[in-house]
């Protein structure tokens, strides 16, 4: 009965936050990005000290950056005053989170936040930078020397001295994106000296002329469109309880070893017959796969996939190849349909007696794809649902939409409860 | 209520909230709490009631369901979880919150201090000095003097 009175007491006006202990209050604080923290100093006399021990220092959406648009000299004056102001005053000793998203500030700038910010405790570092001068930020050695360290996120002109030593006992977590490389063992020595590092995302960075990644902890491993000034990368990966790898590369010679617990992989590249058979062997006990290339598809053999139940790639005169190889996949989901080299029912197997699920992306109702189409309603005894997305191109033509629908929906089924789904692209 | 338990093995305790109203709970879900952890491992006796001081019997029965949900390894995925720990949230009146933030802090339980913290965080996301003021009953005890002398300090934090 009494807390009912209280209850109604409180909804007449009782501040209850601002009772709150000081730790909880800067707790509830780090959830937000520095601005708003800062921003309750007005609230009342409570609040005006709370924000300089909040325990992150998010200086995300410090200026209102609408795509594209260079910063006013007031903006940039703002900007670096702000960031100078609240590193001075906020004396909290170790920090959850560190964000910097900046972009057109003077380098210097940039070095002398990030030295200021190393000397507190941080567990979480996400820096970008979207700079337009050449000059490439190194970032303190300290910020490598972090006890406390479990997420680290560099996006832009960064690199590291190549001397520089580590010591990330707690790092679980790598994104790099156009990272610059030191030199062609720093990947190797990072990647090795992080015993619990998990999670290792490598997109559009800048190499010499190698990339190698050993680990023993790594679970999850993406490598996408890097850059060199040689006529192509190599690749050297040592991680045996990988579960997840992205390999989005052109041009690449690959040494990768046995990776016995790989559930899913997305594989791109070109390189030559050898090296893909060797590559696909490496991945082949995958449950799902996403083959990007039609180089892939083109080389002459396929190795087993026993396990393969999830397959995402193009169609063309190839496909028939994963088909045989895949003995008990359950959905294909086709990207799309060339038509240069199409896909022909002949070569591919008579029966698909596992797959349950194709999907077909942007149809555009030609010949080839219908009887591409009437293949898989045939040979899979199984299937349970085709679904066919058409292409803007030919849904602008009500008249054919109608005809190529119902000649779809004409093709015999040989699975009692198959279900054709027809949909449009949305765009 | 608590009499559904499936595993004989796992010990009960009981906790006692400020206003004197007990709870027999599987010792698993109580030790969720460190502060709890901490006082059992100086008890001679578990059978006797522990008293959790400051928390009344409301606000410990709603840490309780969220300690049972969050003890039992069923075959909720981390998905399913994220929503039943949204619902919780979203069911609270701010007095709620209030209690259950102290209850959390005080008996250390760090899913639920998150959880809670998190939502109230979500509160002061987005709103303006005036509009936070009202939200949580803030009286604006500066001078016009004082809070334009403030705004001058971080005349960017105010900007929109």
């Amino acid at each position: 009965m009494s807390s009912l009175g209280n209850l109604r007491r409180i909804k007449k006006g009782v501040d209850h936050i601002s009772n709150l202990p000081d730790t909880v209050l800067c707790y509830i604080l780090s959830f937000l990005t520095t601005k708003s923290a800062v921003k309750t100093s007005i609230l009342s006399k409570r609040w005006k000290h709370v924000w300089t021990k909040v325990p992150a220092l998010d200086f995300t959406e410090i200026v209102n950056i609408s795509t594209d648009r260079q910063l006013s000299l007031e903006e940039k004056i703002c900007l670096k005053d702000c960031i100078d102001k609240v590193l001075l005053h906020n004396d909290a000793s170790y920090v959850q989170r560190f964000c910097l998203d900046v972009m057109d500030v003077d380098a210097f700038y940039v070095n002398s936040w990030l030295i200021a910010a190393s000397r507190r405790e941080m567990h979480e570092i996400n820096i970008a930078l979207n700079v337009k001068t050449l000059n490439v930020l190194c970032l303190p050695p300290r910020f490598l020397l972090s006890e406390k360290l479990t997420v680290l996120k560099l996006q832009g002109p960064i690199s590291i001295s190549a001397s520089a030593s580590f010591h990330l006992p707690n790092l679980e977590i790598i994104h790099l994106s156009k990272f610059k490389f030191p030199d062609d063992e720093f990947m190797k020595r990072l990647s090795s000296s992080c015993l619990v590092l998990r999670e290792l995302h490598i997109v559009n960075c800048c190499v010499k002329a190698t990339i190698c990644v050993e680990s023993l902890s790594l679970k999850s491993l993406i490598i996408r469109k890097t850059r060199t000034s040689q006529e192509k990368v190599s690749f050297a990966v040592k991680t045996p309880n990988l579960t997840y790898l992205v390999l989005d590369e052109f041009w690449v010679s690959v040494d990768i070893g046995e990776m016995r617990s790989l559930n899913e992989a997305e594989v791109n590249f070109f390189v030559n017959d050898f090296q893909v058979k060797e590559l696909l062997s490496k991945v082949s006990g995958v449950k799902y796969l996403h083959l990007k290339s039609e180089a892939l598809l083109t080389s002459r053999e396929l190795p087993v996939f026993p396990n393969l139940i999830w397959l995402k790639c193009h169609a063309e005169k190839k496909l028939s190849k994963p088909l045989h190889c895949a003995p008990k996949l359950k959905s294909l989901i086709i990207l799309y349909f060339n038509e240069n080299s199409p896909f022909d029912p002949k070569f591919a197997p008579e029966r698909l007696p596992c797959l349950e699920s194709v999907e077909i992306c942007s149809f555009c109702g030609n010949e080839e794809e219908l009887n591409m189409i009437a293949y898989f309603l045939k040979a899979a005894t199984a299937l349970k649902e085709m679904k066919i997305i058409f292409d803007c191109c030919i849904t602008s033509d009500v008249t054919t939409v109608l005809s190529v629908c119902q000649e779809l929906l004409d093709i015999p089924r040989s699975s009692a409860v198959c279900q054709v789904k027809i949909s449009k692209t949305d765009l | 209520m608590a009499s559904t338990s499936t595993s004989t093995l796992s010990r009960k305790l009981i906790l006692k909230s400020s206003d004197g109203e007990k709870f027999e709970v599987d010792e698993n879900v109580a030790m969720q709490s460190q502060t709890i952890k901490h006082m059992i491992e100086d008890l001679d006796d578990i059978n006797s009631p522990i008293p959790v001081s400051i928390v009344t019997g409301t606000i410990l029965s709603k840490v309780i369901e969220y300690c049972k949900k969050h003890a039992t390894e069923d075959s909720d995925s981390d998905e399913q979880l994220k929503q039943w720990d949204k619902e919780y949230a979203n069911n609270m009146d701010l007095n709620t919150l209030y209690y259950l933030l102290l209850a959390a802090n005080y008996m250390e339980i760090k899913g639920l201090l998150e959880l809670i913290t998190q939502c109230v965080a979500d509160m002061i996301k987005g709103k303006s000095p005036e509009e936070i003021r009202a939200h949580f009953n803030i009286k604006n005890d500066f001078t016009p003097q004082e809070e334009a002398n403030i705004r001058n300090e971080n005349p960017w934090a105010f900007e929109n």
